[in-house]
């Protein structure tokens, strides 16, 4: 059996056992692609883990419009891409100059691979827990995109996943890696608006409108693998790609996509990375005309209790002339902050602030990749960790469920469960079709 | 086709006529054999549901429901189907013929108005108005008029189906229609309670359950157990 010896943040070397995903004679006659000879990074370096120089060889989950820009050969390899439409997978390939990666359909050929150090999942909603949680127990540390998970038993089983395996899990939130949202988050933290007790998050509506057509899916889509844990149902084009964001089975609107982005600043500047809301209550107005089932727009609230403080959404959005983004409310002062993601701006007086020295001075990073590349290797925790953007989902997660029982919800967060509602608290999971597990 | 709505004004819609009329291109699945359909306890059978009987003003609002969910403006029908929660259990019987109506958009607005029904039946506090839900739906799987209707009744069965929805749900896992099985077993996978759980390790070693999907009752099985470590489904008795 194929051990990695790794070495924990908390308790020196562990081993663990690599999960055989696909029988090997299975991924040996199902292998019709390049077989790539790459030389992982873990090999080389004295102790099994990257060294320092060392290049990551990686493997690339979801390479449709938001994967394809993660396939690049800045400081790594590209090892192996995974794709369920043979259209992306081809598209992705051609990224790759300096090496001929492995490419599949099923990204479990991707980790029972040995010359793989590490993934980036960026594929429908619907799959983000399955696979990040599948490559921690592959031993691949992974950059998991945005949204973090579709629900709580999901968000649960990505921290433990990542804490049993010890591996480097990075959220696709960039917000925390630009300037502006470092030097908003600093800003409130360190007081300057006073007791925050309010934040607004506004976005315009959600996207897309009609009904498509059932039909058979195109022969490049793998159309059961694109469903894969997701309850059946016919190919429409009105789905897939991009547009499975407005279905509740595969996405939730964007309370829950840009939502990841605009409520991680405000966990972060607030410092809600580790509370949960005591109570939330959305409503919500469906799509009038159309196959989406997720609410058209939204609004939210949750309360907080130490610190006291409460969150709203609300869609439609250009607000104080910003089409999304976060106004924090303070007993001295407010703040406004544009966006949550890689191109989130805010108000020049958070930009000239600079905290005293023993004031509160949070982890910085320029280049989000980078910073879990180098987490890689020196075993820290990135900017945008597991643990903290499993919370920050949380929020639309409950608030989606709020919007379909129709009511406001108390959420005992010691038990992961809301009270006195059992309706609710069966949508805190959803079952997968088939044999898929996160176990 | 449509089902105009001057049909069914001044009086309750003929729902044999609206189904015949209906382009029904959905056969509904028989979710029991003779032979446990003799098996089956008379208490069981007791407990279908009562016909409804409605006032004058249920019969109105219903009435209402029925055209403005086959209205041809999008807007109306989305409003009629937000709104049909309070009509409760008395307005599924009605619903079901739209389940198979030849217009996709009108099946969407009567599936919309069964979800909003049912959650707010499955509201805390509100147990007669989650069984009497429970009862209907319950009938619409072993009765059904069409395969959409059961499916979609096996769905929101997930939501509000108790113990008294596992026996249905359980013998839907024998069919041999691979959606509506399997929409049976994530019904049963969310549905809380040892019941259920039973029913699923039953089904496991039940000689009558398609081989090919064996494998995916034991995962739910597996799964269910997982679950219990942390959220959501608590055994209880």
């Amino acid at each position: 059996m194929n051990q990695k010896s790794i070495k924990t943040s908390d308790a020196g070397e562990h081993k663990i056992s690599r999960r055989g995903f696909l029988g090997k004679a299975t991924a040996a006659a199902a292998a019709t692609y390049a077989i790539p000879t790459l030389i992982p990074s873990g090999v080389l370096a004295a102790n099994g883990q990257p060294g320092a120089n060392d290049r990551l060889v990686m493997g690339y989950i979801g390479v449709g419009g938001m994967g394809t820009g993660h396939v690049r050969e800045d400081d790594s390899t590209i090892g192996a891409i995974c794709d369920v439409d043979e259209n992306h997978l081809q598209r992705a390939a051609k990224r790759a100059t300096k090496s001929t990666p492995f490419l599949t359909k099923d990204y479990r050929r991707i980790l029972d691979r040995d010359d793989i150090d590490a993934v980036f999942v960026a594929t429908p909603d619907h799959w983000h827990a399955l696979q990040m949680v599948h490559a921690c127990q592959a031993g691949k540390d992974v950059y998991t995109e945005k949204p973090t998970c579709k629900t709580v038993e999901e968000g649960q089983a990505m921290i433990n996943a990542a804490k049993r395996y010890n591996r480097v899990v990075q959220v696709g939130a960039q917000g925390r890696s630009t300037a502006a949202g470092h030097v908003a988050a600093t800003y409130v933290r360190n007081g300057q608006l006073g007791r925050v007790s309010r934040v607004e998050v506004w976005h315009p509506d959600n996207m897309g409108d009609g009904w498509g057509e059932n039909q058979p899916p195109p022969d490049h889509l793998d159309w059961d693998m694109w469903l894969g844990p997701m309850r059946w149902r016919e190919y429409n084009p009105a789905i897939a790609h991009f547009n499975f964001r407005w279905l509740m089975d595969s996405g939730g609107g964007f309370i829950r996509d840009r939502g990841n982005h605009a409520l991680n600043i405000v966990s972060w500047a607030v410092g809600l990375d580790h509370k949960h809301p005591v109570s939330v209550e959305a409503t919500g107005d469906p799509y009038v005309d159309s196959i989406y089932d997720a609410p058209k727009r939204m609004q939210a609230r949750w309360e907080f209790k130490d610190p006291d403080v409460v969150v709203t959404w609300e869609q439609p959005g250009n607000k104080h002339g910003i089409e999304w983004g976060e106004r924090f409310v303070g007993d001295k002062d407010t703040l406004l902050v544009s966006g949550g993601d890689g191109g989130c701006d805010t108000e020049q007086k958070a930009k000239q602030y600079t905290p005293p020295a023993n004031g509160v001075h949070l982890q910085r990073s320029t280049n989000h990749r980078q910073n879990w590349i180098d987490c890689i290797k020196t075993r820290e925790e990135p900017i945008s960790n597991i643990t903290a953007l499993v919370n920050v989902v949380y929020m639309p997660i409950l608030a989606l469920i709020s919007y379909r029982v129709g009511r406001k919800l108390q959420w005992d967060a010691a038990n992961l469960q809301f009270v006195g509602d059992a309706e609710a608290n069966r949508l805190l999971r959803e079952p997968y079709r088939g044999t898929w597990s996160l176990g | 086709m449509l089902i105009s709505n001057e049909r069914i004004v001044g009086g309750l819609p003929d729902l044999n006529a609206m189904v015949a009329q209906a382009e029904t291109t959905d056969a509904p699945v028989e979710t029991e054999d003779r032979e446990s359909r003799r098996r089956r306890s008379r208490r069981d059978r007791n407990r279908e549901p009562e016909p409804v009987q409605l006032t004058a003003e249920q019969e109105e609002a219903i009435r209402n429901l029925l055209i403005q969910l086959q209205d041809k403006d999008p807007a109306v029908r989305a409003k009629a189907a937000q709104g049909a929660a309070p009509l409760g259990a008395m307005a599924i019987p009605s619903l079901q013929p739209l389940l198979q109506h030849g217009d996709l958009k009108v099946r969407r607005a009567a599936t919309d108005a069964l979800a909003n029904i049912v959650h707010h039946a499955a509201r805390p506090g509100a147990d007669r108005e989650a069984e009497a839900v429970t009862g209907q739906l319950l009938a619409w799987v072993t009765s059904g008029t069409s395969l959409h209707s059961q499916i979609a009744a096996i769905r929101q069965l997930q939501y509000v189906g108790g113990d008294r929805a596992v026996p249905v749900l359980a013998r839907v896992l024998l069919v041999e229609h691979p959606q509506m099985r399997q929409e049976a077993l994530l019904s049963l996978e969310r549905i809380p309670g040892r019941a259920a759980t039973r029913a699923l390790e039953q089904a496991r070693r039940n000689k009558r359950i398609a081989e090919e999907f064996r494998p995916e009752i034991e995962q739910a099985l597996q799964r269910r157990r997982e679950t219990m470590k942390t959220v959501g489904i608590k055994e209880r008795r």
